[in-house]
Parts: structure tokens; C-alpha cells; sequence
């Protein structure tokens, strides 16, 4: 019994040792990235004065070098397309917690219309972005916090760390429809092959049916983060190829409780009825990008905490 | 409580501890700490089951009691037929009484006259089939004088429901694993370092091949529609690779925790996917039920001593019941005809090869005849699995079907990380081919090398066990 148990406790010391062959593959693995902005901002290298945060629609409809030159001021998009309100507040968090003396002054939040809420099955927490960066300490920390990995075998386990996606060990490469500007945005210029736009003026109206607890609280969070910082927020409604949800701005407007304002496209403008300026029907492509940010400038301007 | 889980790696040391520390010598003691493990180990599903596992095992403790004394046969028919209809009654209950009520109702509807069938909202116990069937063998082999009662409740309470094969088997026999309840164990080293290698095997067959091959299977057999007929094929190769895992290391689990606690299970698993046709498939596959059956069913109806006609029709029994045994479904009793119709040359034509016979036996690699025959009898199991993971009948016939008539030989369009699974696939079958004639894959492999190299092996599998695990699945044979 006592060899078998000292034999036991020799292996579990040999294999804490054997298991740090994984670091290089660990700290490898953000080279292998394509998109930087997450490495970025934990490293705190995200030092830009307006900050876009968003979902595909962020990421395709605010053109981040547009508003730099317009208002000379630092701007970088932080838009991830497929995620969700949860995931922005998470990021916010992120970079305020790297950047303590140099804040930013300026967020803008851009929602998926009448979804920001609810459920969305393309919206999630990207956890695909954060785990290709357990290297970082806050990345292992946040990954434990959504149950991803536990607390204990993530603080002494490098295997315990990494995932059999590091073994591959392969550079990614942008896709066709994700190249990410240097601004951080990801611009189309083409239309989704195969799509029949028709412009559908029904109107529809927005319901609290259905809205779910942690989305809003995660809302609420983005927003706390910015007013305990005293940053400008501008929660951003970009156009779709039909007419604007009514009642839900004003629902925004509840939400933010006095803080921030809501922007929504003017939708007089006849080009957000032309569908040569989308690449579907939920999505900018860059013309319509660019005239969307325009009027976005003019609201930032304005100035908006 | 899970295998795969923290919570066992918890329980097991912490029992381990106080089984040889506290408990040695004193083997009251220790089979009380087993039965008192073994219920928190069953209960951490759900305690309410603690009252069905009890109750079955203490009316078979009773009627073997009455079995050991009545001397009056027709009074020993009264008790065994008491013991049968209660431990097959609360089974039909709570797993087949939905699936008779539906099946019933669709036959009504089938004749023209629609009723609303009464469903019940059970929840079905986890492992009930096991140790029903565990309980059972005891009550028969009582009545068939091959062994006498157990008059130690503890120790009978211990054997129904030990709890590292109490809810996916291997299916003991009393007269294996009871007596060894009664004698005093000591630890043995060696015993217990090969548990460990066969603990690390299983984990390595569940949580690496079974869990990885899930995603693609699950994949595949959910969107069935979608794909060209080598994804089909793909898809039910993938399930006959999850399955295999999944039970085989759960057995490999069961038998290697048995073993540090001083215990001897049966061989469950005799690396069926080597063998040269059906028959010898299924005295590799799942011996405990296999033998069970052939004990309790097929030998009663007359086994191979009767003429060929009824040899045709006690295998159809057999395979049918086996089939029944998985599951309230039609595509387990599917399954089983599939493999009675599979079986059935072997009955016909050929003489059954011996059960010790292995492949290629002394060698290492297999004749080209050799070969053939294994990779026969794998694909036509393959076409049995397809049955057993469908949805319904109609869905295994139609991805068949697919299989033949939709782009047989289009090259596959798995994702890249399904390179991973298919490498610890084919790693998985190397290490299982060279340790082919022991009773599992790491008791000998190895043990000639230089000490660092093979606990560098060790290391290296433990290590797999965390970096490739795949999705966590539960053990398909719990659902059983």
C-alpha cells in the first residue's frame, strides 16, 4: 500500500512538471490569430479615444477611420460580430480595467435592433475569441467566471488551460467577409449573393415579451460602467432594410435611465430604402456605412453623457 | 455520480482511504462502507431511486432465504416466479409501460379507432436494467441450486448495488462476485497499479474517443437530410466508435475501481470490433448480458440441442429480448432481428470458433482472410449501430438507404478538428490490436520499457484526457 500510494503521489508530481511541456503551445496560440483586437486590449494596447462596441452590425455599419478624421479624435471599433450585449459589457470591462489613467471619453454601443434583450440565436459570448488567449492571466480569470474552466486545475494546469484546437497550430486567415480594417472595422462592398430585396413597409412595434434578465443586466452593467467613469455613451440603432422597430428606442431610453442618449438613423434618408447600400437585409455594406457614420459624427459632436 | 466527473475523483480516494485505513481487517465494516459508498454513489442522481434499489434488494435477499430453505418445489416455484414478476414488473413499469400504452394506441389507430393513450410521468432509474437483472440471477441460481443464499444482508446488500458497476454493468453473477464479499481482501500492489492503468484506459475510451466521436455522430445523425452518403457512413462509424468507447471504457472504469478495492468483474469487452464474424462479435461484446441471456433464456428454451428450426427461433428470442433489454423503442428491437439475421449464417453454415480463439493469435498482423472477415463483420455491425442510434425506424432505413443512393464516394466534409478524433480513433485500435490477447489494452503494453519512458506514456494519455476531451456526453448505457 505504501509504494502504491507513494507511486501515486510521484506521478501527480511528475505530471504538474510533465504538463508545462504546453506552454509554448499556450503562449503560441494568440500569434496564430488573425483578429488582435482581444490580445490588444489585454495587453492595453487599445488606446483610442472613441470606442465602437457592437455585433456585425457594429463592426459593419460604423466606419471608425471616417469619424477619426472627421472629429481628429482616436477612434477604434470593437464590434464582434455574432456577439451579444453581455459580450460588449465584458469587453468595456476589459478595457477600462487595462487602461486606469488614459480612458477613453467617448462608447458607442450599437444594438442589434429589437434583439439587444432577447434571445438571438447568431448572438453569444464569443468565447472563441478568449480562449486562444489563456495566456492571459484575466482571460483564464473570466473564462473560470462563465464556468468554462475550474478555478483550481486552471491555476496549475496548463492542460487544463488550453483545448485540442491549440494542437493544430495553424495561422488563420481573414475570410472573405471579415477582413478587419485597421480602425477595427469590417467593411462590405458587395451584396449577399442570392438575395431578392424586397423593401417590406409594414410597420412593426417592439414588445418586453420575451427579454431576458441577464441581457438587460448586462445593458444596465455597460452603461454603469460608463457613468462611473464619466464617459460619453451613444447606444446606436443602425438602419435595416425595412422600417424601424417603433416603441423601441423609447425602451432604450428607459433603460439608459437618463444617462447616454439613443441614436436612430434618420429614416427620411431615401438611400436606407435603396438596397444598393446593404449587403443583406440587416447589415451596411460600405456606402451605406459611410453615410450611416456621418450622421453618427454629427450625434457624437454633440456630445451625449 | 459520474466516472468522468470531480466529484468522483473526490469520492474515490476519500472511500479508497477509509476502506484499507479504517475499515482494513474489520470485513463487516468494510462491506457496510461499501454499501454506505454505493448508495451516496446511486443517490447523488436522485435519492428517490435509493427506495427502489432497496426494496429490490431486499426481496431478493428474502426470497433467497425461503429459495435455501423450502425443500417443497412447487413452494420454490411460488417464490422464484415472486421474484421474477416483482424485479420484471417494476421494470416493465417504470421503462416499457409509455412505450406499451403508445405502441398499443398506434396499433388501435393503425385499425381505424383513435385513443388518446394515459402516459405516465416517470423518470426512469438510472441503471435499473443492471441490477435487475443482477438480482435476478441470484433468485435463479438460488432455485437452480448453483449456489446457495447469501445470509449476510450487508454483504447481499454490497453485491447488488457496488457501486463501480451498479448502473452500466458488467452484469455479475452472484456466484463471482457474492463469495468475494465474504472473504477478507487484502490489498494486493500489483492488482491495483494494472486498475490504474485499465481506470486510465477507460477514461482515455470515454472521455478522448466516445466523447469526440459524439459530436460528429450526434452531428450527422441529427441532420441525417443534409448529408451525402460517406457522411452517412461517416455518421455510423463515428456512433460504432462512441459506443464502443463509451461502454467498453465504462466497463474498463468499473473493473479497474474494483480491483483497488481488492474485487474481480468479469471481462465485459473482449475487443469485439477484431472479430471474424457475428458470432464471435457477440462473445466479445457485452459478455455479462450476452452470458446472462444465454444462461437465462437461450439454454432454458433448449440452447443448440434442439433441431434447426428451434435453434433458428431461440436466437430470434434472444436478440429480440436483447434488443428490448436497450430500450422501450422499436429501433432496439430493430437492432436486435438485424443481428439475429446477421447471426444466422454462423447458426446455419459455420461451426462457432472457440471463445478463447483470438485474432492472429502469436502474431502480428493478420492474414489477408483475417482481415476481410474483421472489416466484414465491423461494417455490417456499423449497419446494426445505425438502427440502434436512429430516431426511429424509418430514419435508419432512410440513412440506408442514404448511404447507397446518395454520393456514396464523396470525399467527407468534416470540419478539421474531426482529424483529432479520427487519430485517437486510430490510436485507440493500435493499442487495443497489440494488447488484443490480455484483458485490456494497457495491462502489458509497456511494462518492458525503460521506467520514465512508460510513465511518460502514462502522463502523456492522462494528459489527453484533458486537452482532447470532447463535449461531455453521458454514458449512453445509463439511459438502459
Amino acid at each position: 500500500m505504501r509504494t502504491f500510494l507513494i507511486k501515486i503521489f510521484c506521478f501527480g508530481v511528475g505530471f504538474l512538471v510533465f504538463d508545462k511541456i504546453l506552454i509554448p503551445v499556450r503562449n503560441h496560440s494568440p500569434k496564430l490569430e488573425v483578429d488582435k483586437r482581444l490580445e490588444q486590449i489585454v495587453v492595453g494596447q487599445i488606446d483610442a479615444d472613441i470606442l465602437i462596441f457592437g455585433s456585425s452590425r457594429g463592426a459593419r455599419s460604423v466606419v471608425a477611420y471616417q469619424i477619426e478624421e472627421s472629429l481628429n479624435r482616436s477612434c477604434y471599433n470593437l464590434s464582434y460580430p455574432g456577439s451579444h450585449i453581455v459580450f460588449h459589457e465584458y469587453l468595456l470591462r476589459e478595457v477600462l480595467g487595462h487602461r486606469k489613467n488614459t480612458k477613453p471619453s467617448t462608447i458607442v454601443l450599437v444594438v442589434d435592433d429589437a434583439d439587444v434583450f432577447k434571445e438571438a440565436v447568431s448572438l453569444d459570448f464569443r468565447l472563441d475569441r478568449l480562449f486562444p488567449l489563456v495566456k492571459y492571466p484575466s482571460i483564464r480569470s473570466e473564462l473560470v467566471r462563465r464556468g468554462q474552466k475550474k478555478w483550481g486545475f486552471n491555476e496549475i494546469l496548463v492542460s487544463h488551460q488550453i483545448n485540442r484546437s491549440f494542437l493544430f497550430m495553424e495561422q488563420k486567415q481573414f475570410s472573405e467577409r471579415d477582413f478587419i480594417l485597421p480602425c477595427g472595422s469590417m467593411l462590405l462592398d458587395h451584396q449577399k449573393p442570392g438575395l431578392d430585396f424586397q423593401y417590406d413597409d409594414t410597420p412593426n412595434s417592439y414588445s418586453t415579451d420575451g427579454e431576458l434578465t441577464p441581457k438587460v443586466a448586462a445593458f444596465d452593467g455597460f452603461v454603469s460602467l460608463c457613468r462611473e467613469n464619466q464617459l460619453d455613451l451613444v447606444v446606436a440603432i443602425t438602419p435595416n432594410f425595412r422600417p424601424a422597430t417603433d416603441g423601441f428606442k423609447e425602451r432604450l431610453e428607459r433603460q439608459l435611465n437618463g444617462y447616454g442618449t439613443v441614436f436612430e438613423f434618420d429614416s427620411s434618408v431615401p438611400e436606407y430604402r435603396d438596397h444598393h447600400y446593404y449587403y443583406d437585409y440587416n447589415h451596411l455594406q460600405k456606402n451605406g456605412a459611410h453615410l450611416y457614420t456621418g450622421e453618427l459624427i454629427d450625434e457624437i459632436r454633440s456630445g451625449s453623457r | 455520480m459520474i466516472f468522468n466527473s470531480i466529484e468522483f475523483a473526490i469520492f474515490l480516494p476519500v472511500v479508497f482511504g477509509i476502506y484499507w485505513f479504517l475499515a482494513n481487517k474489520n470485513l463487516k465494516l468494510q462491506n457496510g462502507l461499501i454499501v454506505a459508498a454505493s448508495y451516496l454513489f446511486y443517490g447523488w442522481w436522485d435519492y428517490r431511486f435509493l427506495s427502489l434499489i432497496a426494496f429490490s434488494s431486499a426481496l431478493d435477499y428474502f426470497i433467497g432465504l425461503n429459495l435455501g430453505r423450502e425443500n417443497d418445489e412447487a413452494k420454490r416455484r411460488i417464490w422464484i416466479t415472486a421474484s421474477l414478476v416483482v424485479n420484471l414488473g417494476l421494470l416493465g413499469f417504470f421503462k416499457y409501460f409509455n412505450f406499451f400504452i403508445e405502441s398499443f394506441a398506434g396499433a388501435f389507430t393503425w385499425l381505424g379507432q383513435t385513443i388518446e393513450p394515459t402516459r405516465l410521468e416517470i423518470i426512469l432509474p438510472v441503471g435499473i436494467s443492471f441490477y435487475t437483472f443482477q438480482t435476478l440471477s441470484y433468485s435463479i441460481d438460488i432455485y437452480q441450486r448453483k449456489i446457495e443464499p447469501c445470509t449476510e444482508p450487508v454483504s447481499f446488500f454490497a453485491f447488488v448495488s457496488f457501486f463501480p458497476q451498479l448502473v452500466a454493468g458488467p452484469i455479475e453473477r452472484a456466484s463471482n462476485l457474492l463469495p468475494q464479499f465474504h472473504k477478507p481482501r487484502v490489498f494486493d500492489y500489483g492488482n491495483a497499479v494494472d486498475g490504474m492503468r485499465q481506470i486510465l484506459w477507460g477514461l482515455f475510451k470515454k472521455i478522448v474517443v466516445a466523447d469526440g466521436c459524439a459530436e460528429y455522430a450526434n452531428l450527422i445523425f441529427n441532420h441525417s437530410e443534409d448529408y451525402s452518403g460517406s457522411m452517412l457512413l461517416a455518421g455510423g462509424l463515428f456512433f460504432a466508435f462512441q459506443i464502443y468507447g463509451d461502454f467498453s471504457g465504462y466497463s474498463d472504469i468499473a473493473i479497474g475501481v474494483s480491483r483497488l478495492f481488492g474485487f474481480r468483474l468479469m471481462q465485459n469487452f473482449a475487443f469485439p470490433y477484431f472479430s471474424r464474424s457475428i458470432a464471435e462479435f457477440w462473445r466479445r461484446w457485452h459478455i455479462s448480458l450476452s452470458t446472462w441471456f444465454r444462461d437465462y433464456l437461450y439454454i432454458p428454451l433448449g440452447g443448440s440441442r434442439v433441431g434447426i428450426g428451434s435453434k433458428i427461433r431461440n436466437t430470434f428470442i434472444i436478440f429480440t429480448v436483447s434488443g428490448f433489454w436497450h430500450g422501450a423503442n422499436w429501433t432496439f428491437i430493430a437492432w436486435g432481428v438485424l443481428n439475429a439475421v446477421l447471426f444466422l449464417p454462423a447458426l446455419l453454415i459455420k461451426p462457432q470458433s472457440p471463445v478463447s480463439s483470438v485474432v492472429a493469435q502469436g502474431r502480428m498482423f493478420p492474414t489477408l482472410r483475417e482481415l476481410v472477415a474483421m472489416l466484414t463483420t465491423f461494417l455490417l455491425t456499423v449497419f446494426g449501430w445505425i438502427f440502434f442510434r436512429a430516431r426511429d425506424v424509418g430514419h435508419a432505413c432512410d440513412m440506408i438507404t442514404g448511404i447507397f443512393a446518395k454520393d456514396t464516394f464523396k470525399p467527407l466534409q468534416l470540419p478539421h478538428e474531426a482529424n483529432l478524433v479520427i487519430y485517437s480513433v486510430c490510436f485507440m485500435m493500435i493499442l487495443e490490436w497489440l494488447g488484443r490477447e490480455n484483458q485490456h489494452a494497457l495491462e502489458k503494453l509497456g511494462l518492458k520499457w525503460y521506467r520514465p519512458v512508460r510513465w511518460m506514456f502514462y502522463m502523456a494519455l492522462f494528459m489527453s484526457l484533458i486537452v482532447l476531451a470532447g463535449e461531455e456526453q453521458d454514458f449512453i448505457y445509463f439511459q438502459f
